[in-house]
């Protein structure tokens, strides 16, 4: 399990070669998988800031090991809402969807695997993620805890 | 489960859209049928100073639901943007703070100062309210059968012996009177 403070600012590495490629800066999540499917990088080597999700191959203590050097230009609304920090996660309100505000992202912790969200870090809470609705510029809308989620998300 | 609240509560609360998590804009009124005492939609305003004052107006069947922090609505189109459709819908609807409450028999009880909701699983319905009676104090009343509005709201005489004086109050009151009718009404 990778935390999301973690995994930001890591560098972007090709298996073969070691070629930097650039340092994560921020990550776009699919709602309906509850997982990452891009990264917006920082000082990106070539100029292109967007790296798809699917070419990383490990996610490590000291980096993020992709199998090819390749990134791209942001394309289509999310994209551009990424680059433009709209769908920052960091300080993002977190509602259920029947309308209950839980607090203000911490953090994200992430199996480092799949790259599956795993459970967020809340003020007071961590909450075992069920399911997302959206992600959007405004508001993380995900499903209403169950009653024993909530049990289990108590510090 | 079901929550009282009211209506002026509801005002400034964000309008949120489930699909792309966006707010769309905020609670500016919240309108009814007082003869049907049902909950009829919301008027919407922007966010911010420099925003619109009126944004548009949701029906009730587009609210997906009201939440402690937010009114959930499915996507942007549940909100009637066009300014004359939107007059439309609120031409007819009236404001119930400041009518007059009077019992059959011909007893002032004060004038309207708020509207009491009940949020459940079925949406918002209208279930009493508040009353102004002067020097600070206020009465719940509850959306009785048999109350007329014109120029003042005409409630059954009785009213003032089945009304609280909060929120609390007024929910064991409401649970008495639906035990009463069999779970029927109100």
């Amino acid at each position: 399990m990778i935390r999301l403070t973690q995994l930001v600012g890591q560098r972007v590495l090709t298996r073969e070669g070691s070629q930097l490629v650039g340092a994560v800066h921020r990550v776009l999540l699919d709602p309906g998988r509850g997982m990452i499917i891009a990264a917006q990088l920082q000082a990106p080597v070539g100029g292109h800031s967007i790296l798809d999700w699917a070419i990383v191959e490990s996610v490590g203590r000291d980096g993020v090991v992709v199998s090819e050097a390749r990134t791209r230009e942001p394309e289509g609304e999310r994209e551009h809402q990424l680059i433009d920090g709209r769908l920052e996660l960091f300080g993002k309100s977190v509602l259920t969807e029947d309308g209950t505000a839980l607090g203000e992202i911490e953090d994200i912790e992430l199996d480092e695997v799949s790259g599956r969200v795993v459970r967020l870090h809340l003020p007071g809470q961590v909450l075992p993620l069920g399911r997302f609705v959206a992600v959007g510029p405004d508001v993380v809308i995900i499903a209403a805890p169950t009653a024993s989620s909530a049990a289990a998300s108590a510090r | 489960m079901t929550r009282i609240v009211r209506a002026g509560d509801l005002i400034g609360m964000p309008v949120v859209t489930l699909d792309e998590g966006r707010i769309v804009g905020e609670v500016r009124d919240v309108l009814f049928d007082p003869r049907r005492s049902s909950f009829v939609g919301f008027t919407l305003r922007g966010r911010g100073l420099l925003s619109s004052p009126l944004l548009g107006f949701l029906a009730e069947s587009e609210v997906a639901s009201t939440g402690k922090d937010a009114v959930m609505i499915a996507s942007d189109s549940a909100l009637m943007r066009d300014r004359d459709a939107v007059k439309q819908q609120v031409a007819d609807k009236r404001e119930a703070p400041g009518s007059e409450v009077v019992t059959a028999s011909g007893t002032a009880l004060g004038t309207i100062n708020d509207v009491v909701l009940e949020i459940g699983p079925a949406g918002l319905a209208v279930v009493g309210y508040c009353v102004d009676r002067g020097e600070g104090r206020e009465l719940i009343v509850p959306a009785l059968e048999g109350a007329e509005w014109d120029d003042a709201m005409i409630v059954p005489d009785g009213a003032e012996t089945a009304s609280a004086e909060g929120l609390v109050g007024f929910s064991r009151i409401l649970e008495q009177l639906r035990a009463a009718r069999g779970g029927v009404g109100l």
